[in-house]
């Protein structure tokens, strides 16, 4: 494992590695919504004392919530396909072994799913503060447990068997490690600048319903960029706790020839997203090519970080006693019926936008 | 697929059986799927009434019951099929695997489908009132072929695990997809989609505020056009028992009580249905008030309910047949572990292993979670303890010893005499109310008389000990 990530496998491993990687950057992209998101309104009040107006961020936030959160769901089931073929008994050792506090997540979800329509319901009873504001923090403490449930199932999915059959004999219902804290904290902060960068461009593309007209980008896009900022420098601070807490192995391969480089251009793309976000604040506007700097600056840094995260497992998982598995799996047939109906499939999900797009528009309504 | 056994950790259910657990998961989910799918054609179908001029009502009724799938379906249609996966790993974690090795890109094709799915189904929901007849249409049809095309393709995975054709001669993927029961079964389910959808919307129509009698009636009767074809399920109920294997389709047919049971009553809430469609809704123009069409939505649920119980349970003793058994052991094993030893490898322990008698009784209790446990409980449903209290210690082993005999959907006894010992011991201890102390039994004439059932059943599957009995 010399070659940079993903090369230094034999095929099908580095294909199933990449495809597994590459799936839950997606995810990432809308469960950062979702979690920055329900966050960010149930925090929203503390915002209002210190006098910043929240109201369109929030408005746009409770409108596409319930079909961000959709997306994130469906684009997590991707790389859940692929890491049961790439570490399929440690995923499920670990499910089995969390059990019935694993299972919970599904009717939090739920929970989570109907408290976002919830928000958008304008019933009397819905508009007490103190109601309104337990459903906020509500809804965000069930994607937050979503959150901490899948990096609990992580940690324990890499661990040794001896460290599995003590979990077993024990029967405790939770795995706890030292690990979990600066890890779950570093998705949660990480969440920011995406969120800042999804809201950004959802108010410059969708239209100003009557009610929100008025507000214009100016207030918004330092908002914006605090948001974004304060992401940044908050995940860079659990990153480094994080890193203190990692043993040589695991730092071998994240700074070695396999991943060394993602770190580098995680970073890089974290120092861009900054100066991005220090100039729109500066700007005090949301100028299209500054934001597209800072998204594809975004994207680089989720990949770079999605590949370190798998460093740092693979520092764990003796992966060359998988590779026959992956041999197995990758000789069945199928890859190009999914590639056919992926292309298909994408193309007519495009259209469909495109077709909302132009037909709304052009009866009047912007969407 | 010659993996090494993997030993996974097993639960503890409790007192359900893990079955039920699973089951009920499943019946929620392939309710609100099926609701889905016949929901996308049915408001193709309306969206049609309505742009055509044939029914003025039907737009009002497409965008109120279009809410109402995306609230349902996206929302419990996702999470339930997240959590069927989630739920099959927690029953048995080898039956997922394998078939995620064999089916991953179908799968993966199916995801392209969900996905499309919900954008279109989005892009309707929140801009279908704002757009002109043909767009309204088109995302639509989208969002229905999509949502059937998950059928499609998870339908033949399914069919799959109880007829996988060919699959085990060829290797071909596409040979186990297209198998003998992927066109009855995707063309039934198809059906029961449409039935479900229409019962759902006579519901829907009660709840639509700003509707009176008179216009309720009309939605009504449109809708229930889509209950006719569901007077094809005979028909295609015998197509598909057709198309399953004998042993199976005599589990149904009084080999198994419960089973047939289930089958029984399945028939009659479909068939109850079905009549009320055709007679009382299309024939005799009768009102659906609320109370009814939440009855006949029951009614269909329990029809579901018991055809999945029937589909679940027809596949013992496997979860795919001809290669892996319900225990998670897979047929070829089964020789090996009689060798070695079932408990042998497993590296889990037992919990509060502190309260067996003595390590006999806990061996007992560690072969019972390995080969049992998957479908029996200790002293709860389908418990072992009841199903064996009347018989004698000696009656015990060796209607376990051939355990294929004895109930051919149970699978071949997969340990060493000395383990099938340590079960009859933990059996009794059981039955005893869990004495402090149990004497351990080690008599090598018991030993050797195990051996000899077990050598005499041998180490094949009893369905298949069943056919080459019937065949001479
Ligand atoms: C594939 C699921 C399955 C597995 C695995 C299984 N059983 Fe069963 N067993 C059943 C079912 C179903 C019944 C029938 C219940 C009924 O008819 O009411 C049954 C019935 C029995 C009976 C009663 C048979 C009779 O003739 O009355 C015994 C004894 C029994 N099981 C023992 C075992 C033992 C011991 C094991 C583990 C070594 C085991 N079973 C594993 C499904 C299973
Ligand atoms: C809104 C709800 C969700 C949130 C907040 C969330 C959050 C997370 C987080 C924080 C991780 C990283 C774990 C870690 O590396 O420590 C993760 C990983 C993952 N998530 Fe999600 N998730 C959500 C829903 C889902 C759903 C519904 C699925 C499946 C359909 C899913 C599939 C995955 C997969 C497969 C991984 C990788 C796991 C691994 O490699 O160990 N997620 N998710």
């Amino acid at each position: 494992m010399d070659a940079l990530f993903p090369f230094g496998f034999p095929e099908p491993t580095r294909f199933y590695l990449a495809l597994y990687v590459a799936t839950l950057v997606l995810h990432v992209v809308f469960m950062h919504y979702v979690l920055a998101g329900t966050a960010f309104l149930a925090g929203r009040g503390l915002l209002a004392r210190l006098g910043i107006d929240t109201e369109r961020p929030a408005y746009l936030l409770r409108e596409w919530m319930p079909l961000m959160l959709s997306a994130a769901i469906t684009a997590g089931i991707a790389p859940l396909l692929f890491v049961q073929i790439v570490y399929q008994e440690r995923f499920y050792t670990a499910n089995l072994l969390l059990f019935n506090r694993w299972m919970a997540i599904l009717p939090t979800l739920l929970i989570g799913f109907y408290m976002l329509y919830l928000l958008k319901v304008n019933a009397d009873v819905l508009k007490r503060p103190l109601i309104r504001q337990a459903i906020r923090v509500l809804t965000f403490v069930c994607f937050a447990f979503v959150a901490w449930s899948w990096t609990e199932n992580h940690l324990l999915s890499v661990q040794s068997l001896g460290v599995w059959t003590e979990h077993y004999a024990s029967g405790a219902l939770m795995f706890k490690t030292p690990e979990l804290a600066p890890r779950l904290a570093l998705w949660f902060c990480g969440s920011f600048p995406t969120l800042a960068a999804w809201l950004a461009w959802q108010i410059r593309l969708t239209a100003t319903d009557d009610e929100h007209r008025e507000i214009d980008h100016p207030s918004v896009a330092r908002l914006l960029a605090g948001i974004g900022l304060v992401g940044l420098l908050s995940a860079a601070l659990c990153a480094a706790a994080y890193y203190a807490m990692l043993g040589d192995a695991e730092r071998e391969l994240m700074t070695g020839p396999p991943a060394g480089p993602w770190f580098i251009i995680a970073i890089v793309g974290a120092v861009i997203q900054s100066a991005g976000w220090i100039v729109i604040w500066k700007q005090n506007a949301l100028p299209r090519g500054l934001l597209l700097i800072v998204s594809i600056a975004l994207l680089v840094t989720l990949c770079g970080t999605a590949v370190v995260r798998e460093a740092i497992r693979l520092a764990r998982v003796d992966i060359t006693t998988l590779y026959n598995a992956h041999t197995q799996a990758a000789a069945v047939s199928g890859l190009g019926a999914f590639v056919f109906f992926l292309v298909v499939n994408t193309a007519l999900m495009l259209f469909c936008i495109r077709l909302v797009r132009t037909k709304v528009e052009s009866r009047g309504t912007r969407v | 697929m010659d993996s090494p056994f993997p030993h996974y950790p097993v639960n503890d259910f409790g007192p359900l059986m893990k079955g039920i657990a699973i089951g009920v998961l499943g019946i929620v989910h392939v309710f609100l799927a099926q609701f889905a799918i016949g929901g996308g054609m049915l408001m193709c179908y309306f969206q049609w009434l309505g742009q055509t001029g044939r029914e003025p009502l039907a737009r009002k009724f497409t965008d109120g019951f279009f809410k109402f799938v995306v609230l349902v379906s996206f929302v419990l249609g996702a999470v339930t099929g997240v959590g069927m996966w989630f739920a099959t790993i927690q029953v048995s974690a080898r039956t997922i695997g394998t078939m995620v090795g064999e089916f991953h890109w179908l799968w993966a094709v199916e995801w392209t489908f969900f996905s499309l799915e919900i954008t279109a189904g989005y892009c309707f929901y929140r801009y279908g009132t704002k757009l002109p007849d043909r767009e309204r249409m088109t995302l639509l049809v989208i969002y229905a072929a999509a949502s059937w095309f998950s059928l499609f393709w998870i339908n033949g995975i399914l069919s799959w695990q109880l007829t996988p054709g060919d699959f085990y001669e060829t290797g071909n993927m596409w040979d186990g997809f297209f198998n003998p029961s992927f066109f009855p079964s995707v063309i039934f389910r198809t059906v029961t989609s449409m039935g479900i959808a229409a019962l759902a919307a006579c519901l829907v129509v009660n709840l639509m505020p700003e509707m009176d009698r008179e216009q309720r009636n009309t939605l009504i009767h449109r809708a229930a056009y889509f209950l006719t074809p569901a007077l094809a399920m005979p028909l295609l109920g015998v197509w598909y028992f057709w198309a399953i294997p004998a042993d199976s389709r005599s589990w149904t047919l009084g080999g198994n009580v419960p089973m047939m049971m289930f089958f029984v009553l399945a028939i009659v809430c479909s068939m109850f249905i079905a009549v009320y469609a055709l007679f009382g809704l299309i024939r005799a123009r009768l009102y659906i008030n609320g109370m009814t069409a939440s009855l006949l939505v029951s009614l269909a649920l329990l029809a579901t309910a018991f055809a999945e119980f029937v589909r679940e349970g027809v596949r013992k003793p496997y979860t795919l047949r001809g290669y892996l058994y319900s225990n998670s052991i897979t047929e070829d094993e089964v020789a090996r572990l009689r060798e070695v030893g079932c408990t042998t490898d497993d590296p889990y322990p037992l919990r509060a292993a502190d309260r067996y008698p003595n390590e006999q009784v806990a061996k007992g209790a560690l072969v019972y979670r390995n080969l049992c446990s998957v479908c029996h409980t200790p002293d709860a449903a389908n418990g072992l303890t009841h199903v064996t209290g009347t018989w004698t210690v000696s009656q015990r082993r060796m209607n376990i010893a051939k355990l294929q005999r004895t109930k051919p959907f149970m699978p071949p006894f997969a340990g060493t005499p000395d383990e099938l010992e340590a079960l009859v011991q933990w059996i009794g201890w059981i039955n005893s109310g869990r004495p402090e102390t149990w004497p351990e039994s080690n008599d090598p004439e018991t030993l050797r008389e195990i051996q000899q059932w077990l050598d005499e059943v041998g180490t094949k599957s009893g369905l298949e000990l069943l056919a080459e009995e019937g065949a001479h």
